[in-house]
């Protein structure tokens, strides 16, 4: 039972392992995930502004190469030299369009020139028929017209523009006599071109609304909210940290960060998101196994420790368990069949001995004891043991003291010396049978006496521990103590039978003190008291009682213990009627 | 009861006019002699951070020279006051601004407490002007095209009128509590327009919004070439 139970301790104690493993892990990979999730927008976010920078140069350069255009240039010096407004304006327009014949094609929202104060001298696309406006407020215009090539996006109408512009040249190359710009939208196109190459969903934002986006506004409904909240953290570190966005039941991790040129001042952010797929948990986990996780398991050595788990639990349990409960319901059918008369414990491991026991202790005290009512105190001995017991030899006849002190020439039982047999100078040398003439010895009981207490007791033959009272309330019997009366002064049929209706309880009990003191006698004499059955010693003592009956015509015999030769003897004596 | 009676004479009216003259000279000598030696001309160079050093106010991601014309940069729009200079503020006027091309045609005043600014927009878009650092002064207001608003500066500051439409479009009001205001040139030359009286003095440096930098110096005849560096970090904290 012991390795049993030290087994389902470690059963136990993989399964607790298992499951905190199980628990704890998808945090643990949960947590890596964020931080790879972020990571990985954190690079997408870098990307999306190398990307944007690059694409920004490129559309320089395609303003300053219309820039150069002759057409253009010459119009914008007849402007600078106030000619026909109405003309230039319509020289320029019609040069641009000559090379940009479809503007929305190329993705360009609005081509126009300044002149050299910033007047808007013609465009295509947005406000094409508008002229004579001055843009010099516009920091890319009036930088271009300063002299530089650059770019900036700014907000028109709610719509974010990106521009970029060149200065336009003298045709002697002397001076600057006005711009050209670009503007591109920021909005659908541009963010599934980003969505496309960068893996992430992308939205821009301007004053607190969403402009455009790869995702749809109701999934990005707060979304202006949660950018306004790390506006300090934008504006000191240029870019937020990942954070964590709910929309409903979709969760994102998202990155903002600002656009460049003035619309910085008008909350103009783009924001990349990356949905979150997965929310680990051992659950989820779990449903998320797909059919090639299942290949990558090491099947082989995870089945062979699941079979040999099984099977150590199932040894244990066949050795520990299923076997002595086996032997001990053996046990019980020989009971039942009657082949024994009582259970041996000793054959019974651990509890099963306590079971086998405590059966004994109730068969016991029901009296039920097979068809034997020989209730000894040596518990624990039944008729398997008693049959390796070396038989007691007969009694050879009437003890010397018979004959008036000689030694009796009988033989003795079985196992024991045979010969004559005398009484022992101690304690049997004054207890001549009731028909001598010698006195009875005070020690020795009375046949019609009730039974003395024998004075000293040998420990009972292999006690078992049940050799308690098996009621609680039961006196319980001191180590070497006769049998109680109550348990055996009822006769068996059996012996009833056989001394034709005599006093069998009185040679019950003579043979059980005869079967104590002779037992006591061989502790003391350093003899072997084990197998020592009473059952066997009353047939033998049956046997002589009967000889002698036979021999003296005598009622019935006596015997007592002696020592001789160091050895325990039994001497037998025809009791006068 | 007569002067005469409490023995107080009366002085003649031709020498009660001598003395007073006599009087007022002996004061005002003290007064002007000293006052003329103690001011000081007060410039120098500021030397701000790229960022802050150049005119332009929301950069982008390029802005790269045409290599064949030269570049004309704008002033960086930087201020130099003195705090704690004596001299009286500059009279409180009104003053006109307008607005086209989304650029005002007066981006920088110096204007004296009091003052009154009427702005124009002459462009054909309408701007929502506020001053972004105090909004309750002047509160957001739309200004259509074609129409004027005005907006009165009672105390002295430096505030900055913006366009929420057009972030570039603003208009910076130095409203000085005393006549020593320099704006900062191109290259980050200044140079206070009065003298300043000798002693120690606050200068502070205004730009793009914010006081960047702040340091006590002794106005003194070798206050004409005060070089001011102003860190990095104000450019971050910027």
């Amino acid at each position: 039972m012991f390795l049993n139970k030290l087994w389902f301790i470690l059963v136990a104690l993989t399964a607790g392992v298992s499951l905190t493993v199980a628990f704890l892990a998808p945090q643990s990979a949960s947590r890596q995930l964020k931080q790879a999730e972020a990571s990985g927008l954190d690079r997408a976010q870098y990307a999306a502004d190398e990307m944007l920078k690059a694409d920004t140069r490129k559309w320089i350069d395609y303003a300053a190469g219309l820039s150069r255009d002759a057409k253009v240039t010459e119009a914008l010096e007849n402007a600078s030299r106030a000619g026909e407004e109405r003309l230039v304006h319509e020289s320029v327009r019609s040069a641009l369009g000559a090379l940009l014949p479809d503007p929305a094609a190329a993705g360009i929202e609005i081509l126009g020139v300044v002149d050299g104060n910033g007047k808007v001298i013609a465009r295509i696309g947005h406000k094409e028929n508008e002229s004579g406006d001055s843009m010099i407020g516009i920091e890319v215009i009036g930088d271009a017209i300063r002299g530089y090539m650059t770019d900036g996006i700014v907000a028109d109408d709610g719509k974010l523009l990106r521009l970029a512009a060149a200065p336009i040249l003298s045709k002697a190359r002397d001076r600057i006599v006005g711009a050209v710009f670009v503007g591109l939208a920021v909005g659908e196109a541009l963010a599934e071109r980003w969505k496309q190459n960068l893996g992430v969903d992308v939205t821009f934002l301007l004053g607190g609304e969403i402009v455009s986006g790869t995702l749809p506004d109701s999934a990005t409904g707060t979304l202006a909210d949660k950018v306004s909240a790390h506006e300090a953290e934008i504006r000191s570190n240029g870019r937020t940290l990942a954070f964590e966005l709910d929309f409903g039941r979709e969760s994102f991790v998202a990155v903002a960060a600002p656009l460049i040129g003035e619309v910085q001042a008008q909350g103009g952010y783009y924001v990349l998101l990356q949905k979150r797929q997965v929310t680990l948990n051992a659950i989820e986990l779990l449903k998320n196994v797909a059919t090639n996780d299942l290949k990558e398991l090491p099947w082989v050595p995870l089945g062979l420790a699941i079979v040999g788990m099984l099977v150590i639990g199932l040894v244990l349990q066949a050795r520990e368990i299923e076997g002595p409960l086996g032997r001990l319901r053996g046990d019980l059918q020989r009971l039942a069949r009657g082949d024994v008369q009582k259970l041996e414990d000793g054959r019974h491991p651990g509890r099963f001995g306590g079971i086998a026991r405590d059966i004994n202790a109730s068969l016991e005290r029901l009296g039920g004891h097979g068809g034997g009512r020989d209730h000894h105190p040596m518990g624990g001995d039944d008729r398997e043991r008693v049959s390796s017991l070396p038989p007691l030899p007969p009694l050879g006849g009437p003890s010397a003291s018979w004959g008036g002190g000689a030694p009796a020439p009988g033989g003795m039982m079985g196992g024991m010396p045979s010969g004559p047999v005398g009484l022992s100078p101690m304690n049997m040398g004054a207890v001549p049978a009731a028909n001598l003439k010698s006195p009875p010895m005070p020690s020795m009981p009375s046949p019609m006496a009730p039974p003395a207490p024998m004075p000293q007791m040998a420990p009972p033959i292999a006690a078992p521990p049940v050799a308690a009272p098996p009621f609680p309330g039961a006196p319980k019997a001191p180590p070497g103590a006769p049998p109680s009366r109550e348990m055996d002064d009822l006769p068996t049929k059996d012996m009833v039978r056989e001394k034709g209706g005599g006093a069998p309880d009185e040679w019950e009990t003579h043979v059980r003190e005869v079967f104590a003191e002779y037992v006591a006698t061989r502790a003391r004499c350093g003899e072997p008291t084990a197998g020592l059955a009473l059952d066997k010693f009353r047939e033998k003592l049956e046997a002589n009682r009967k000889a002698i009956v036979d021999k003296y015509n005598c009622p019935s015999a006596r015997f007592t213990v002696y020592v001789k030769d160091g050895k325990a003897a039994l001497k037998a004596s025809p009791l006068k009627a | 009861m007569s002067m005469e009676s409490v023995g107080i004479t009366r002085i003649p009216a031709r020498r009660r006019w001598l003395s007073l003259g006599m009087a007022l000279g002996c004061l005002g000598l003290p007064l002007m002699g000293p006052a003329k030696a103690s001011a000081e001309t007060v410039a120098g160079q500021v030397q701000l951070p790229r960022q802050l050093a150049t005119g332009r106010r929301f950069s982008g991601y390029w802005r790269v020279e045409n290599g064949t014309v030269p570049v004309k940069d704008l002033p960086s729009g930087a201020v130099v006051i003195l705090e704690g200079a004596a001299g009286a503020a500059p009279e409180a006027k009104t003053y006109a601004v307008k607005i086209n091309g989304y650029a005002p045609d007066k981006p920088f005043l110096v204007v004296g407490p009091g003052s009154v600014i009427e702005i124009t927009n002459e462009d054909r878009v309408p701007h929502d002007f506020t001053t972004p650092s105090d909004p309750t002064m002047m509160p957001i207001e739309r200004l259509a095209p074609g129409k004027m608003r005005r907006q009165k500066f009672a105390t002295a500051g430096i505030f900055e009128i913006r366009s929420a439409q057009h972030p570039a479009t603003r208009i910076t009001v130095v409203v000085a509590a005393n006549p020593h205001v320099a704006v900062v040139e191109a290259g980050g030359a200044f140079k206070f327009p009065n003298d300043v009286q000798k002693g120690t003095v606050k200068l502070k440096v205004w730009a793009k919004g914010n006081y960047v930098h702040e340091e006590s110096i002794d106005v003194s005849p070798s206050s004409k070439n005060l070089r001011i560096e102003v860190s990095a970090q104000a450019d971050a904290a910027k």
